[in-house]
């Protein structure tokens, strides 16, 4: 038997999520929160074995959950369930040592296969970032010198215009103004010695082909 | 297991840079060069993604296996149930075989077990 606890500030999703779980033979909500710290009071208390976790709480959130309770309880696998894809939370979770990670909008089946998978020892692995790990294995640590001049801000910068953006586009995604990313594009450039972000956008492809060539990879000199 | 520790298995598994040909000093510079890699690294959305700073993170922690495993340092790091600092406690054995590491400016991690 899996014995599930549920952690979300709304009352009717636990309410969903109970009655889903609870319809399957082999597995028993022991226990459910509406908050941070009432999580972290009762899932010592109840002894789960899997936690299904909102990211997102009105005193916290669940990914400090997940960190503090497997602190306490190393054999108790989190499941971080989110209404949206966020790239900061989906990090946080791994680092907070989280199963899985996956979106309020998967099918039911699917979470409840989620939950039997982490609760058998298994972790939801994203594909994509299993091929990040598995490419950055193979580039090793090494990088373009001429990159060691570009700050973390400005490699990101170039990144992006290797994948096409218009600097409107960069602000949006950097969540800065337009005439600032333009700053920041003229001092690159300047630094790569280049004079077109065409040009750019050519030096960040061919770096990101030599070992260790990733441009976002924000690395200074110790 | 967690992510991560799945992560960091399959990547040991699967790592190219293994110990039979490296140099103890060519595993000391690759851990660097990783560490140098997360040392501005506090969380994407500012200049990287998740997949791309937790590839950097797996990469680092293969190093830091490679490296202990060549100075016979007991490590657990891939172990679902290891304690949440066994990093920091990896990087400070390896300090005490000699070999500074610098200053790992990310924070104890309590996902690497």
């Amino acid at each position: 038997m899996v014995r599930v606890f549920l952690l979300d500030d709304h009352e009717v999703v636990r309410r969903g999520l109970r009655d889903l779980f609870e319809a399957e033979e082999d597995m028993e909500v022991v226990g459910e929160a509406g908050t941070a710290k009432d999580a972290l009071v009762r899932i010592p208390l109840t002894r789960p074995d899997v936690a299904v976790l909102d990211v997102r709480l009105p005193d916290g959130d669940g990914i400090e959950v997940c960190r503090d309770a497997r602190s306490a309880m190393p054999e108790l696998a989190c499941l971080m369930l989110t209404s949206f894809a966020d790239d900061e939370a989906l990090f946080a979770a791994i680092m907070a040592g989280a199963a899985g990670y996956v979106l309020k909008e998967i099918r039911t089946n699917d979470l409840v296969n989620a939950v039997r998978r982490v609760a058998g020892g298994q972790s939801l692995l994203d594909p994509a970032i299993t091929r990040r790990v598995l490419d950055r294995l193979r580039t090793g640590p090494t990088e373009d010198p001429k990159l060691s001049t570009l700050s973390p801000q400005e490699r990101r910068i170039l990144d992006l215009i290797a994948e096409g953006m218009t600097n409107r586009q960069i602000a949006a995604e950097m969540y800065l103004a337009e005439k600032t990313i333009k700053n920041y594009v003229s001092a690159l450039l300047a630094k790569l010695g280049l004079e077109r972000r065409t040009e750019a956008a050519v030096f960040a492809i061919k770096a990101r082909q030599r070992p260790g060539g990733d441009v976002a990879r924000a690395a200074e000199p110790e | 297991m967690s992510i991560h520790t799945e992560l960091l298995r399959m990547a040991l598994e699967a790592d190219v840079h293994g110990t039979d040909d490296a140099s103890t000093d060519e595993l000391v510079a690759r851990l660097l060069g990783y560490r140098r890699g997360l040392r501005d690294t506090v969380a994407p959305g500012h200049g990287r993604r998740a997949a791309d700073t937790t590839a950097e993170l797996i990469a680092h922690d293969v190093a830091l296996v490679r490296l202990c495993g060549r100075l016979g340092i007991d490590q657990d790091l891939t172990d679902p149930q290891a304690s949440p600092t066994e990093r920091d406690r990896l990087v400070a054995a390896v300090g005490d075989a000699g070999i500074d590491l610098g200053e790992h400016t990310r924070g104890p991690v309590s996902g690497d077990r």
